[in-house]
């Protein structure tokens, strides 16, 4: 092994760092360091010129290793192995230093901060030194897509992918397509049918020689790797079909919540207490009555019912203000001389067109009243016989600091929107990871909002939390434009940091087997010994932790390199 | 499906709508020649109530009724209603919502026709209307180096095909590129944006052009020519190697655009140290020589030989794409045309974006927050040697939700108004903020426990749009009122953030002129279908992301930047597009129609 | 204790003035823009919030929309079309109708049959007793002039009959008023059980009546001063005039053509003045709806307006054609200054627009006789 020349950089990150670390001192501490041929710092070391810097120095100073000091791994190894791959050497003779979350972020000493980024640069430096370049490798990606989920959502995608001419698989929990949507009357804002709107598209589908249908079907277990998945599902109790496809795309949905847990609201208790899905089931069926078979002279709208309510839901549900409004021109059409209470917390009009829906639904002679979601909701009782109402809400009413009784014969509470039951089974059956709400955790909240941790698996719609039509439709197609790019690159990179047995220590014993998530490791019966298939190997090192006879070594994550790296840390203080 | 039968049709057009330029004579005159349409009613000579509605249905024995117009939704419950007590089947209650075929605001009586047609056969318009195909070129234009841009063009890269990104500024990066930190997760955007940038640059597959505009368009789906003006940069950005020796020397000064103008630039510059291409440029407003014909003192420093052309001229390009993405985004909006919070007279009332330059460690005064302070000559500037703030106030919503100025919601502004009161805090420990907002719109994944994150800090969070700002002795002094406590607000502070809307942007006008596709009433582009295609246009290979079809948050940016890039890979995969939806003439609606329900007439046979 | 809401109050009041105030969000803007709105007498947010739930007692009980001389800042800050100012206007017309035990007030306002009806009625009396009642009672339209060359204007309408009926109609206007104040005082102030004010300050807040009423200072506090300008010097005129026909008729009223400078005439000069310039504001603006105060007109504004210019035009030509003699002129005018005057006060006055003269100063009273309200010892505190 030729002698390392290291070349190590500190980022700024603007002042993320450099408020709380102290860089240029981080630098000349490391400068004088054994193998470090260069030490520098810049502001942002991610940007074009922060990585011009870094090849530049490479090529000039011929470095063989490269340590940056910088932001998590998570956000930027990849960046900088490209920028060493550009400068001519192997990417994975590069490590990096997390010196902001692990570091700048969570301190207030500056000194300790700084003291602490010298440790931590230290020994990326000594864990670098032992680095060995690996060869990339790519795996064929099978053009067929799995869809779970049979929504709008899920729909979209199916669509989308199979107007390429791909072929898509789409499970489907319920016994017909559509979704929630199929439940809705009308959409908002342009009070447009759902109906209309749903079954074209669930005919496109049904049609489609690309698209095969599963219905009442779940995925219980996916096997394979990115561009290589398999699953098998029984349709109907009927014998398993085999699967075979190289994406998977969740889109399994939400579903709303119930009421009966909010004591005040005394649902159940009242029959004319319902939820907004009950009352679109009545509106589809074209009558609007109470249970005593009358139109209702007082109609309640309570809104964030389980939302917003850390009690219940912490989150908001995004689109049951404007489901709200369009029950407002609902009953007013069919019940033009009711009288409409609209019952809220914050109006959450935000999207194209809704703030000017919400203006216009003010002038239907409509009683909007504000309550407080956290402190207070409102309580809804049987009435008197003098009231000539069937219910009375009792409330604190914000706007005006009165408090005041609504005389009411029907209350729709606008529920919330949470997970399915079955989400856990979907979780770990396609290997992504729930946040607090149940939702599905995406890759970047920001930047990558429908890809996952997991290659080749998507989360759309609202699954990954509350969401309106059109920005459910809009994640199907990014999930499609991912697919598709991956479809036509024909292949996909896979993970190359994999573990190997070292066949003369292996003494045979199956541990290694028995503690591999992946099912990647199988015995050899001939030769005695375990065998890694590099291809399902995820590289986790649980395995290389296991072996009892240290015959599996997990690349980049040596003995050497880890004690090494450990030893950095210490040598300093 | 079901089979033409007795259909009545009835226009909804009371007029309610400002504008409702439809030709309903025509429509019902055409509605008319359809043997299973028995009998059509307009709004006004037609008594809206359940009563007549049930007489009518029964006496004429309706199964199905058609209700066409604008918004016929605000009427359809009193419909089925009818329909149920009539013993009909509500279900077979037909909207025909004009709002909904990506009309814009002007009303293609042919495509109008169409829908009815459509519908009077049973049958739903998207399964009929769909265009024929054209062979597709695989390269893609995108306009607009935004997030929104940038995350498109990249989907696109990563399936080996051509992009040309066009950018009208000297950097990509758009307006993400000055925020500090991104609501609720609060990771600051340079550090998950320029990678991204540097991968734009560096994708052999995507032909990044700076500083150049869209001047035409022609062609159709599938293989669009495009003219673009490439302004003179004067600095080769081949050869430029970004050493920023010209700055120093260059004599003149102009305000600086990435930093709204919080600090000045000189004529030669770069746009932020980040910009990618990270080269320099030259602007010809400000710039010594191309005024009075002395100077050069750049090109006499620049170590590059002839790196510096200072005669150089615009000229114009012609490209040619088989789709179009459009991701030109919004313009902020303009605070002074609110003369009562004193944007432009008072100099401590910033808006929002100049507020995150000032929070930005590459902007002004280093991402510490200073008040505005007189230099020497009199001019107002930030510095770090001024002041810091001691009381902050923040007021949602200016600009936006107002009849006097943009009626809709802008979106972000909530979010970003709750970001700045931590950050506030972050930097100014102890700082007093006060939040003025009307409806706090937290919606979306992870917002509303920031909000309750930060209704925790010690921010004072008021109910309530300030209505006035005012100099009192030095200080900013607000009067509003606080709706929950029902008093009359008065607070003095030393600075004022106005959270100002998103508008389209300047050039959304022109575009929708060259491109041929309509915007709606609020500015922004408008989609093919709001909900089932919100980044799709009714021209065919035309796409919208991000801002420009609506304010969006970064999230919705970006899921709409590679949503409209899944239809462009689409077509290539596919090796053929669809033309124009608009495109398709009455008359094949009609043939098509015909058709179909042959088709059905022999499947009920069998 | 909570109080029931009551959508059907919106319709109601609707027939009062023009808007939707449900467009109202809420943010505010109004009660802060406006100069007038002061700690527990916030305007208009707070009144747009009791009618928007139609919480009946508290409108009612309300001195606010009294407080507003619509200046109309409120309306065109509005970030909605709730236009608040209208709503202000057309709570005081409401106000004035609860006010109002004949009932005749509400009829007025809601029904312009009615309004008008009435006022011709009136009128076409008014005419009658001057061609039929006089002349029976002996008093002739005659020609001849007085030495002065003046028109013999007392033998036409003789001093003292016109005298009494004037008197007769000041008491019966004056009596409705009362009556109405006393509602008003009794809605205001003596319904709310739990507070009291004490005698003492009844007497020692009341200069603020007279003030008020003189000087108008709220009015002053809005932005535009000229609108407090041209109504002060309108209010005043009207006052003058009012004032001298009633009371000093004999004085005012004579046959002998005084000197310019005399009191009498330099009063008639000034209220008339005084009058026209207001009402030339008020036309102006109404017409050239440029001014949202101006935007929208009721029925009764511009009845009222209308009238007022009538009977100071008649007014004018009466003092001219009398000085000049001609005396057929001169009774023609007469007859119809009296027949515009008369049901103008009758119908104006106690039961219209013009009632705001009394109500807006005694709300000023009410208002801080309000602030100075004590808690009141009762059964029902001694309960709770």
């Amino acid at each position: 092994m030729e002698e390392p020349r290291i070349g190590v950089y500190v980022c700024w990150c603007g002042t993320n760092i450099s408020k709380m670390v102290d860089v240029e001192a981080v630098t000349n501490e490391v400068k004088a360091l054994p193998n470090v041929t260069i030490a520098k710092n810049y502001k942002y070391m991610c940007s074009d010129p922060g990585q011009d810097l870094i090849i530049k120095d490479i090529k000039l100073h011929n470095l063989n290793r490269v340590v940056v000091a910088a932001c998590s791994p998570r956000i930027h190894e990849l960046t900088f192995r490209t920028a060493c791959e550009k400068a001519g050497i192997n990417p994975y003779l590069f490590e990096m230093a997390n010196v902001r979350e692990q570091d700048s972020w969570v301190h207030t000493d500056r000194t300790e901060a700084t003291n602490k980024a010298i440790d931590l640069v230290v020994a990326a430096i000594r864990r670098v030194r032992y680095h060995e370049p690996l060869q990339k490798r790519f795996v064929n990606v099978n053009p067929a897509t799995l869809i779970i989920g049979g929504g709008i959502s899920g729909l979209t995608a199916a669509l989308e992918i199979a107007n390429a001419g791909k072929q898509v698989y789409l499970v489907e929990k319920s016994d017909q397509l559509g979704g929630q949507v199929k439940k809705f009357d009308l959409t908002f804002p342009h009070l447009s049918s759902a109906q209309q709107m749903i079954r074209p598209i669930v005919q496109r589908v049904d049609n489609h020689p690309n698209i095969s249908v599963f219905l009442e079907t779940e995925i219980r277990e996916v096997t394979g790797y990115i561009g290589n998945f398999k699953t098998a599902i029984s349709v109907n109790g009927g014998d398993p079909v085999e699967l075979e496809f190289g994406n998977i795309i969740a889109a399994v949905g939400l579903k709303p919540f119930n009421p009966e847990v909010i004591s005040e609201y005394n649902y159940k208790e009242f029959p004319d207490v319902i939820t907004s899905f009950e009352f679109e089931e009545k509106l589809l069926a074209g009558r609007i009555l109470t249970v005593y078979g009358k139109e209702p002279r007082n109609v309640a709208i309570i809104h964030c019912v389980g939302s917003r309510n850390k009690k219940y839901h912490e989150y908001c549900s995004r689109v049951c203000c404007m489901a709200a409004l369009k029950y407002v021109h609902q009953v007013r059409a069919a019940l033009p001389s009711a009288n409409i209470f609209e019952i809220y917390a914050d109006m959450r009009a935000y999207g194209k067109g809704h703030e000017e829906f919400y203006a216009l639904t003010t002038h239907r002679q409509i009683m909007f009243l504000m309550y407080d979601q956290q402190k207070k909701l409102p309580v809804i009782n049987q009435a008197d016989r003098s009231d000539n109402c069937n219910m009375i809400i009792e409330m604190d009413e914000l706007l005006s600091g009165q408090s005041i009784e609504v005389p009411v014969d029907m209350v729709i509470l606008m529920v919330n929107m949470e997970a399915q039951e079955n989400v856990k089974q979907v979780v770990r059956a396609i290997g992504v990871s729930l946040c607090g709400n149940q939702f599905f955790i995406e890759k970047h909240p920001k930047l990558d909002p429908v890809a996952t941790t997991t290659g080749g698996v998507y989360i759309i719609g609202t699954c990954q939390g509350p969401k309106d039509i059109p920005d459910s439709v809009a994640q199907a197609r990014a999930a499609a434009a991912r697919i598709l790019g991956a479809i036509a690159q024909g292949s996909v990179p896979i993970e190359v940091t994999t573990a190997s047995v070292n066949e003369l220590l292996c003494c045979g014993c199956q541990t290694c087997i028995g503690v591999c998530p992946y099912k990647a490791i199988s015995y050899d019966e001939n030769n005695k010994v375990s065998i890694v298939n590099e291809i399902l190997c995820k590289g986790c090192g649980t395995c290389g932790s296991a072996c009892p006879a240290g015959a599996i070594i997990s690349k980049h994550f040596t003995d050497l390199q880890i004690l090494s790296e450990i030893e950095g840390v210490m040598s300093m203080s | 499906m079901r089979s033409p039968s007795k259909t009545c049709i009835f226009f909804y057009n009371p007029q309610f709508s400002d504008f409702d330029p439809i030709d309903y004579a025509e429509l019902i005159r055409y509605s008319m020649t359809f043997p299973n349409v028995s009998r059509i009613w307009k709004y006004h000579d037609f008594i809206w109530n359940e009563q007549n509605l049930t007489d009518k249905i029964e006496a004429n024995g309706i199964d199905h009724l058609i209700v066409a117009g604008l918004l016929p939704g605000t009427v359809k419950t009193l419909f089925s209603k009818a329909m149920a007590i009539a013993g009909k089947d509500p279900a077979n209650v037909i909207l025909a919502s004009f709002n909904d075929y990506y009309t814009g605001t002007t009303f293609d009586m042919d495509r109008l026709k169409s829908v009815l047609a459509c519908l009077i056969a049973g049958l739903s318009y998207e399964t009929v209307a769909i265009p024929d195909e054209n062979p597709v070129n695989p390269a893609t234009l995108v306009i607009g180096g935004g997030i929104a841009g940038i995350q498109a063009s990249l989907e696109i890269a990563y399936s080996n095909n051509h992009v040309y990104l066009v950018e009208k500024t000297g950097t990509i990066g758009g307006k993400m590129a000055t925020f500090d930190k991104t609501f609720p997760t609060l990771d600051c955007a340079a550090c998950i944006l320029t990678p991204k940038m540097v991968e734009v640059n560096q994708n052999p597959f995507i032909n990044l052009m700076t500083y150049c505009e869209v001047q035409e368009v022609s062609g159709e789906a599938g293989n669009y020519s495009v003219r673009i003006l490439m302004r003179a940069r004067k600095v080769n950005v081949k050869t430029c190697i970004g050493c920023g020796t010209c700055t120093e020397k260059c004599p003149a000064q102009a305000p600086s655009e990435f930093d709204y103008g919080t600090s000045m630039r000189k004529a030669i510059y770069m746009p932020f140290p980040q910009a990618v291409p990270n080269k320099y440029m030259i602007d010809a407003e400000s710039c010594i020589y191309l005024k009075t014909g002395k100077c050069r003192a750049c090109v006499k420093v620049c170590p590059v030989p002839d790196c510096i052309n200072l005669d150089e001229q615009d000229h114009e390009v012609t490209i040619n794409v088989g789709n179009i993405i459009v991701a030109t985004g919004f313009k902020p909006f303009d605070a002074k045309k609110m003369d009562q919070f004193g944007y432009g007279r008072l100099p401590n009332v910033l808006t929002s974006l100049e507020f995150e330059r000032l929070l930005n460690a590459s902007g002004p005064t280093g991402g510490n927050i200073h008040l505005r302070s007189q230099d020497k000559k009199g001019n107002w500037i930030f510095t770090e040697e001024a002041e810091k703030p001691e009381k902050v106030a923040i007021i949602h919503c200016v600009g936006s939700r107002d009849k006097n100025h943009n009626k809709y919601c802008s979106r972000v502004c909530c979010m970003y108004s709750l970001k700045f009161s931590h950050l506030i805090l972050e930097k100014l420990p102890g700082a007093e903020i006060h939040e003025y907002f009307i409806d706090m719109r937290s919606f979306g994944k992870g917002y509303e426990e920031f909000y309750e994150r930060i209704l925790e800090e010690d921010v004072s969070i008021v109910r309530g749009k300030t209505a006035k700002v005012e100099e009192r002795n030095g200080k900013l002094f607000l009067r509003g009122e606080d709706i929950l406590k029902g008093e009359i607000l008065e607070n003095t502070v030393d600075m004022v953030i106005l959270s100002i809307g998103l508008e389209a942007a300047e050039e959304t006008r022109d575009l929708s002129r060259m491109l041929g596709i309509p915007r709606s009433e609020d500015g922004f582009f408008e989609e093919v279908h709001y909900n089932l295609d919100p980044t799709a246009t009714s021209r065919g290979g035309i796409y919208l992301a991000g801002t420009c079809q609506g304010p969006k948050d970064i999230p919705d940016s970006v899921a709409q930047g590679s949503a409209a890039a899944a239809r462009a890979i689409q077509s290539i995969l596919k090796g053929k597009i669809y033309k124009d939806l608009i495109s398709i003439p009455l008359e094949t609606i009609e043939k098509r129609i015909n058709k179909l329900t042959l088709v059905q007439l022999e499947e009920k046979h069998l | 204790m909570s109080v029931r809401v009551h959508p059907e109050l919106r319709n109601q009041l609707m027939q009062f003035g023009i808007g939707d105030w449900n467009a109202c969000y809420h943010c505010g803007t109004c009660t802060a823009m406006c100069p007038l709105s002061e700690e527990g007498f916030l305007f208009p947010r707070k009144k747009i919030r009791l009618m928007q739930m139609g919480l009946k007692n508290e409108i009612e009980s309300s001195v606010e929309p009294w407080l507003c001389y619509y200046c109309g800042d409120c309306t065109s800050t509005c970030p909605r079309d709730a236009n608040p100012g209208e709503l202000m206007m057309s709570l005081r017309r409401y106000l004035t109708s609860i006010y109002d035990w004949t009932g005749l007030s509400k009829k007025f306002y809601t029904s312009e049959v009615w309004e008008i009806g009435s006022i011709l009625l009136i009128a076409v009396l008014v005419v009658i007793a001057f061609l039929i009642g006089l002349p029976a009672m002996g008093y002739s339209f005659t020609t001849e002039l007085t030495s002065q060359g003046g028109v013999k204007i007392n033998s036409f309408a003789p001093i003292h009959i016109i005298e009494a009926f004037d008197w007769a109609m000041a008491i019966v206007v004056g009596g409705l008023l009362i009556s109405n104040i006393l509602r008003m005082y009794y809605k205001i102030i003596w319904k709310h059980g739990h507070t009291k004010v004490t005698f003492w300050v009844h007497v020692r807040e009341f200069w603020r009546l007279v003030f008020n009423f003189s000087v108008q200072p709220k009015f002053g506090k809005c932005d535009d001063k000229r609108y407090w300008f041209s109504h002060w010097f309108l209010m005043s005129g009207y006052t003058i005039m009012f004032i001298v026909v009633v009371v000093f008729l004999p004085w005012f009223q004579t046959e002998k053509i005084l000197p310019p400078w005399h009191l009498q005439r330099a009063l008639g000069y000034y209220a008339t003045f005084g009058l026209l310039f207001g009402l030339l504001v008020a036309i102006t603006g109404r017409m050239r709806r440029k001014d949202v105060k101006f935007y929208f007109s009721h029925v009764s504004d511009w009845l009222f307006l209308v009238m007022l210019t009538l009977t100071v035009i008649t007014g004018i030509l009466i003092h001219i054609f009398r000085i000049y003699g001609m005396p057929y002129a001169t009774y023609i005018f007469y007859i119809i200054h009296m027949a515009v005057l008369v049901p103008m006060i009758l119908i104006e006055v106690p039961f219209s627009k013009w009632s705001h003269l009394a109500y807006r100063p005694f709300a000023v009273y009410f208002q801080h006789l309000k602030t100075h309200a004590v808690p009141r010892k009762t059964k029902i505190n001694s309960i709770n």
